[in-house]
């Protein structure tokens, strides 16, 4: 049924699903959306056996040599994973805790980052007073790698260890986010502006429907860099203090000797990264559909 | 009363090193209600200044702008400009890139649609509103600047080179698509180019603009019926007439240019 649908479809232009009623369209969603992006059966293959088989051959491969230098086969790694699962840690801490506090701290940080660095990357790229001001602040601040402030971060806070961490998240990821935005700004074009202030926009409207939109795809972008950038750092951190998170578990397993448990946390911060990474670059393929150059 | 006059405008630029470059130099003119006005001049002389002055998008050194007799400030918004480059906002469809002045006037939903919808068959993008501008030809593109502008029935229309970039038959084609908008919307126009042949097409007046500083240096009333035979006699002879003029221009740029370059040396 689906081939059936998909040979159909080959060779009509957007132009003529667009003329379809709207019945039609309704009807033709789910194979439409599968539509643009495979266009015959064969190429469905094509594109399982790039994107998926492949990479997951790949990575079979690293992972099974990482696990062969430290004497543990991906058995082993199972067999932890499993564990994890269903009997939690020497805590009784299970898995799926873990993972809840450390995506519960990099959302806390991440959208803490993004709430400050998208404002003033704008105010940065668009107002030069508040450019020569701020600018040379920022400078000053952004070498300092994030890690380097965990000890602060836990003086900060003292009893908060959530705070701390997520405070260490949120230095990690606002430069990135911060500096895109601001690029971002800068670049629109003044033709942009110009056009909108002699269809009468104010300030405020050229900002909202001008600047940011025409920014959109950078501040994107600063978003998906700063969350991998906070992410790292929430690892870090976790291994300093605290009694959950992925980062903890992989510590705790070291200082025990547990690599089966080490290499599942490792593997389980990966995996969480890829699907996030992912659902960034999916919304922003969405919403920047008017710019042709991002590709998932 | 003249739709539009611009009185005694200058304006200087400061250029790098060595002070001042004059761009304007005491422009004077009007523009009649309903009349497609060309400025004609060489490239680089001063027109885009000229037009962002009268625009409100730069402030004049000396001179002033009115509108309907009333001087108007910087940063009104009685003008629809076409620019010079290409100048949708590539994140919006084309219907919401001529929605966007009655947007932001904060017009209702269901009256937006209504007037785009009617300014999109004026122009002839129906059927072609839900696309974004890099999927329109750049001939698609001008007019949907136009109708962008047009929508909000500006007191005067401004074009900058707006043909300047497109191939002869496109461009062809958008002159006589610009006459037949004026003759449905009235709009007054104000049409730059370097382009004769295009302007004595379009123009009830043509004025002549210097290289830099300009100054109007000559004007051309065209009392030529439309529409117009390019290659009619009466079109041949103001060409030719206005093409020596131009020459002439251009001949004493060069020598100034030389005069420069051996004191220079």
């Amino acid at each position: 049924m689906l081939y059936e649908t998909a040979d159909r479809k080959v060779g009509q232009s957007t132009l003529v699903t667009r003329r379809m009623s709207v019945s039609e369209i309704q009807q033709d969603d789910t194979t439409a959306k599968r539509f643009t992006r495979t266009k015959a059966p064969r190429d469905i293959l094509q594109w399982t056996f790039l994107k998926i088989i492949i990479p997951a051959v790949i990575l079979l491969t690293i992972w099974y040599l990482i696990a062969s230098l430290t004497r543990i086969s991906l058995f082993d790694v199972a067999q932890a994973f499993m564990r994890l699962m269903l009997e939690g840690d020497s805590q009784g801490t299970y898995l799926t805790e873990h993972i809840v506090a450390s995506v519960y701290r990099v959302t806390i940080g991440f959208l803490a980052a993004a709430l400050t660095a998208i404002p003033l990357g704008i105010a940065i790229g668009r107002y030069r007073l508040v450019d020569s001001i701020l600018g040379p602040v920022v400078e000053a601040m952004r070498p300092i790698p994030p890690i380097a402030w965990i000890p602060i971060s836990l003086l900060m806070f003292p009893a908060n260890i959530v705070g701390a961490q997520s405070f260490i998240i949120w230095v990690g990821a606002f430069f990135p986010i911060l500096i895109n935005t601001t690029t971002g700004v800068k670049r629109t074009e003044l033709v942009h502006i110009d056009a909108a202030k002699t269809l009468g926009a104010s300030e405020s409207q050229i900002l909202a429907k001008v600047v940011v939109p025409s920014a959109g795809p950078e501040i994107f972008a600063g978003l998906r860099i700063g969350f991998g950038i906070g992410y790292m750092c929430l690892v870090a951190a976790e291994m300093l203090r605290g009694s959950v998170g992925l980062g903890y578990l992989i510590w705790i397993m070291w200082q025990v000797g547990r690599t089966g448990e080490v290499i599942t946390g490792m593997l389980l911060i990966g995996f969480i990264g890829f699907l996030i990474t992912y659902a960034f670059l999916y919304i922003e393929k969405y919403l920047i559909k008017w710019r042709q150059t991002v590709s998932v | 009363m003249a739709k539009l006059s611009v009185r005694n405008l200058s304006k200087s630029y400061p250029n790098g090193d060595s002070g001042e470059t004059e761009a304007l130099d005491n422009i004077t003119f009007d523009v009649e209600e309903g009349e497609l006005l060309s400025i004609l001049g060489p490239s680089g002389c001063g027109k885009t200044t000229l037009l962002k002055i009268i625009a409100g998008l730069l402030e004049p050194d000396e001179g002033e702008v009115l509108i309907d007799g009333k001087v108007v400030e910087p940063g009104h918004n009685r003008v629809g400009y076409i620019f010079q480059q290409e100048s949708l906002f590539p994140w919006r469809t084309v219907r919401q890139n001529v929605e966007f002045g009655l947007e932001v006037s904060g017009m209702p939903v269901e009256e937006r649609k209504k007037r785009t919808d009617e300014i999109l068959k004026i122009v002839g993008m129906e059927g072609l509103d839900d696309h974004f501008p890099h999927e329109v030809s750049g001939g698609q593109a001008r007019k949907t600047e136009m109708a962008r502008s047009l929508i909000l029935s500006p007191d005067i229309l401004v074009a900058d080179e707006a043909l300047s970039n497109l191939d002869a038959q496109t461009r062809n084609h958008l002159q006589e698509e610009f006459l037949r908008i004026q003759e449905i919307t009235g709009s007054t126009i104000l049409f730059v180019s370097h382009n004769v042949d295009e302007t004595v097409f379009l123009s009830n007046r043509i004025l002549m603009l210097s290289n830099i500083p300009a100054k109007v240096i000559a004007e051309y009333k065209l009392d030529l019926p439309r529409p117009r035979t390019r290659t009619s006699q009466a079109c041949l002879a103001y060409r030719s007439q206005i093409l020596d003029v131009l020459r002439v221009e251009q001949e004493k740029a060069m020598s100034l240019t030389r005069q420069k370059q051996s004191a220079s040396i």
